[in-house]
């Protein structure tokens, strides 16, 4: 069995975006404690479940990067313990105005090997209208310093905006490639119900049209193949060697331990999703109780179907010969017919199944034709 | 021990829809104490919850009271109508079955179309006729114009009407006197062969087919033998009862009453409305006379969304036809929306609470084509087709030519609407016959008119131009000649079946255009530009495109979150079930519907 990757889930922000529907809050230091100490001995009773090997590391959130000095620490020690990880990847999600020269050495002796910076945009106006807490010049002051330190960095551009032009998505692209940037994940905006951006729109603000923003998607790429970067996931862009091992655990449904509210996690075909609310994840975690509020037991069925739904959103496609000969069946009967409805969409060849490029942005009808 | 005839009164309320008949029903029931008040809910007689929640009737209900008048015992039969144009063959049964009707009029509203239509059927029955001024408490209420309207334009001496506010409960007693001193009893002979008529049934599943009854001459009880006229069929009298409104049995139903028989009968076409019964030994020689077979003027393609309900369909369809003699229906199918029934109806609200009863009582997701008239084409050998399925017109090479159904229209109307009114019926393809006053502020005015004009969108312009004044009523007058064509409707270059209309030829493009302007609207994009077409014959004379969809992925996935990501595409898959593959292109169920819905 191949290594698990780990998830830990920080819930805080300084401020939340007016498009996000994630869980997180503002926590004070002293919330922030709790969660970690909370957090840790979550990580302990993890030994309870999984005894296999771990190599990749992801801390994700929220803003990890606006945690206590010293939460990294307790965080990755716990992991030490319990799982000792041979991690060959680290990463940890920063947003530009939580990142500063302090808060990457803190990272950096802690392990960190690969920092995910949400830069969103190189557009002073667009930032302001989604509610991000930081200005152009920060982001680009962020992304110097992390790759000064040596980190692998990821930066997060986000596409289909409003008021987004053509113009932002090159100079952060040019940006990037000029910085030395390995990694882009290049995401369409999805305006989540709830959300103040969701009153926004209601109360005016113009998005663009589907079109527009496949428009702006295509001209991102286009952009980034230039630059040397390979798309290999439908929003993810890097440089040669540069995929980031850890999401790729997901996508190839690989298995993934999870810590911390909201996270989601799955060991063999075994789902499980914790409880979404920090009081309450920390009072479970507290009393001693289970803090996964459900659990699913993959069905084989479950199983192809997830690996065909995922697989699909990586240019290298989804290798159903591997996949039949573990699950006993010929992909090619199994699927005959969503294969003649998809023909014109996707390239079927030596075992493996993709989507051609030229499709990714409509995968999800094409993902439909095989669930 | 015969029954006296001269303490019953049948009769039965007609009115213009909406003008208080089924409160009036109530009041009155109220007052002669028939239900308890711990049963009273609005509108008693409307069983039905569409019927409740439209707040019309749709069938005919009768029931049976007491009421003292002058310390005599009478005993009246009232039956409910409906008021609506489609259901005028409902009413002419009832009135087959009484021998006196109240007029409603409201005093607001005045005389309307179905007012008349109904009187000159009551008239026609030789009824007497009690006029009624209801909704008296209404601001608006001119009770004394509406009266000099009923003497002016019906002719009924109006000078003694009751002035009533059924829904305060003001007069009702005035009704119930004159219906006693106005109306005439029923005047049948005892001691000859029982002879009754049927003027409705429905089905029980425990007691069989269930005949309602007017009793003409003699009696029947539970164990007479009693044969029907039209199949000459016998059968066991099972049970006889009154409607009190709950069926209750009596033991004897004689000349004069109204209520209902039931024999065991198995089949509901065995008890056929508008036959008589009579006793199976001695019977009657001769049948009363009947009524006449109302036939389908409008028809359409029903089909269960789910294809795999096909068979609920087709049962759901034999048990409302059971109780609507009128609705006919026979299996057809569509290679777009595949099998299902070409179903005829009295009009368009006819057959929209036929489809709404389908889909609430029987939990039905239903398609449903445009509707559509039955033409006669005549084939150049001579020989004449009835159609009324556009899929089974001939080729366009074998047609002589082809005639259409043609009704006298009468619209009424405050004078003030004329013109957008007549600009309407021109633009319908209507041929002007007449205009009348009825008084300074309501005109009369009659067209000639195509019935696939009226079926089509007339009623909507109709009330919106006129801001709901106006009031239509219309009557067949038989086929006429007429330029018309089939209109086909291609996607991504296939012909869409379910889709297909009749028209004439000079509304074609204009229909076409429309169609294909609306279906650009409902079918969502897809992976491939869809191209859609209006065509006649092989011409196409309008194009709309789909364009190809850019955009439909899940932008993150992230944290192993795979629920979401799976319940999206679960969604999908729901949406998709609502969707019928026409060829390669996926349509939503309502657009089959939309090409009716489409205002310039």
């Amino acid at each position: 069995m191949s290594a698990a990757g780990i998830y830990v889930h920080i819930p805080f922000c300084r401020s939340k975006c007016r498009y996000c529907d994630f869980v997180s809050a503002c926590g004070s230091e002293e919330k922030q404690r709790r969660y970690v100490k909370a957090l840790v001995r979550e990580i302990y009773t993890g030994r309870e479940i999984y005894h296999g090997e771990a190599d990749t590391l992801y801390i994700g959130g929220g803003t990890p990067s606006c945690l206590y000095k010293g939460a990294v620490h307790e965080i990755v020690k716990a992991l030490d313990d319990a799982f000792s990880p041979c991690l060959k990847e680290f990463t940890t999600e920063c947003n530009p105005d939580s990142f500063d020269r302090e808060k990457a050495a803190e990272l950096k002796d802690a392990g960190v090997t690969r920092i995910s910076l949400g830069v969103q945009s190189l557009d002073d106006g667009v930032l302001k209208a989604l509610g991000r807490r930081h200005d152009s010049e920060q982001a680009k002051e962020a992304v110097r310093l992390a790759v000064a330190c040596g980190f692998d960095v990821s930066a997060d551009l986000m596409l289909g905006l409003p008021g987004q032009t053509m113009q932002d998505v090159a100079s952060f692209c040019d940006f990037a490639a000029g910085e030395g940037v390995a990694h882009v994940s290049a995401y369409m905006l999805k305006v989540e119900e709830g959300t103040p951006l969701a009153r926004d729109v209601e109360n005016g603000l113009e998005l663009p049209s589907d079109d527009e923003s496949a428009e702006i998607y295509d001209f991102a790429y286009s952009t980034l193949s230039k630059l040397g970067y390979e798309r290999y996931e439908t929003s993810n862009f890097c440089r040669r060697g540069k995929r980031c091992l850890h999401n790729m655990k997901y996508w190839t449904m690989g298995d993934y331990l999870a810590f911390g509210v909201a996270a989601h996690g799955k060991i063999g075909n075994r789902r499980y999703f914790n409880c979404g609310d920090v009081d309450e994840y920390v009072e479970a975690v507290e009393s001693g109780a289970h803090v996964y509020e459900t659990e699913e037991m993959l069905s084989e069925d479950d199983v192809i179907e997830e690996s065909v739904m995922l697989g699909l959103r990586l240019s290298d496609g989804v290798d159903v010969s591997t996949l039949g000969r573990r699950f006993s069946f010929r992909f090619e009967d199994r699927y005959a017919k969503a294969l003649k409805e998809a023909e014109k969409y996707i390239v079927f060849k030596d075992g493996t199944l993709k989507i051609k490029d030229e499709y990714a942005l409509v995968a999800n009808a094409i993902i439909g034709m095989f669930v | 021990m015969p029954k006296d005839q001269s303490r019953i009164r049948n009769f039965c309320i007609v009115a213009h829809i909406d003008h208080g008949k089924s409160t009036l029903a109530d009041r009155i029931m109220d007052v002669t104490e028939t239900v308890s008040k711990r049963e009273a809910k609005e509108q008693l007689l409307d069983s039905m919850d569409i019927e409740r929640e439209r707040g019309i009737t749709i069938k005919l209900t009768p029931v049976r009271m007491n009421y003292t008048y002058n310390s005599e015992k009478y005993e009246f039969n009232l039956i409910d109508t409906p008021g609506h144009v489609d259901f005028t063959y409902e009413v002419s049964r009832s009135l087959k079955a009484c021998e006196g009707a109240i007029l409603i009029v409201d005093a607001s509203q005045g005389i309307e179309a179905q007012t008349l239509t109904n009187v000159y059927l009551a008239l026609d029955n030789d009824l007497e006729i009690i006029p009624v001024i209801n909704k008296i408490d209404l601001p608006s209420a001119r009770p004394d114009e509406v009266k000099k309207e009923i003497e002016d334009v019906i002719g009924l001496d109006a000078e003694n009407a009751p002035l009533v506010s059924a829904k305060e409960g003001i007069g009702i007693e005035d009704v119930l006197k004159q219906v006693i001193e106005l109306l005439p009893p029923p005047r049948g002979d005892y001691d000859k062969p029982f002879k009754a008529l049927i003027f409705d049934s429905y089905y029980d599943s425990y007691k069989g087919a269930v005949s309602f009854i007017r009793v003409f001459d003699g009696k029947v009880k539970a164990g007479d033998k009693v044969r029907f006229f039209a199949t000459g069929k016998e059968f066991d009298v099972t049970e006889v009862g009154v409607f009190t409104p709950r069926s209750t049995p009596v033991e004897e139903l004689s000349a004069g009453d109204v209520g209902y028989l039931c024999a065991s009968i198995k089949n509901v076409s065995d008890t056929k409305v508008g036959d008589t019964i009579t006793l199976a030994m001695n019977g009657a020689k001769e049948p009363l006379a009947g009524f006449k077979e109302v036939s389908p003027m409008v028809f359409c393609g029903i089909y269960p969304t789910d294809g795999a309900r096909y068979n609920d369909l087709k049962d759901a369809l034999e048990k409302l036809k059971l109780n609507d003699a009128s609705l006919m229906y026979e299996p057809e199918v569509s290679t777009a929306l595949g099998f299902g029934f070409r179903c005829g109806f009295l009009g368009l609200l006819h057959m929209e609470i036929i489809q709404e009863r389908l889909e609430r009582e029987f939990d039905l997701d239903l398609i449903t084509t445009a509707p559509g008239v039955s033409y006669n084409v005549v084939k150049n050998n001579g020989e004449t087709v009835l159609v009324s399925n556009p899929s089974n017109l001939p080729p366009a090479g074998e047609i002589d030519h082809m005639e259409e159904p043609v009704v006298k229209a009468f619209l009424y109307t405050p004078p003030e609407y004329v013109g957008p009114i007549m600009e309407l019926c021109q633009d319908k393809r209507g041929t002007f016959l007449d205009m009348t006053y009825l008084e300074t502020t309501r005109v009369k005015i009659e067209y000639e008119m195509p019935l696939n004009e009226i079926i089509y969108d007339f009623f909507d312009s109709l009330k919106s131009r006129t801001r709901g004044y106006a009031s239509l009523d219309y009557e067949i007058i038989g086929y006429k000649e007429s330029d018309l064509v089939k209109l086909d409707i291609l996607l991504n270059g296939e012909i869409c079946d379910a889709l297909s209309l009749i028209v004439h030829r000079d509304k074609a493009y204009a229909r076409g255009r429309g169609i294909a302007e609306k279906l650009k609207e409902v079918i969502p994009r897809q992976l491939f530009e869809i191209p859609i077409q209006a065509a006649i014959g092989g011409k196409v004379i309008a194009r709309e495109t789909v364009k190809a969809m850019r955009k439909d992925v899940l932008a993150k996935c992230y944290g192993g979150d795979i629920t979401r990501k799976k319940k999206l595409l679960e969604k999908q898959k729901e949406g998709k079930k609502r969707m019928r593959q026409i060829g390669s292109v996926e349509v939503p169920s309502e657009a089959f519907m939309t090409i009716l819905k489409f205002d310039k």
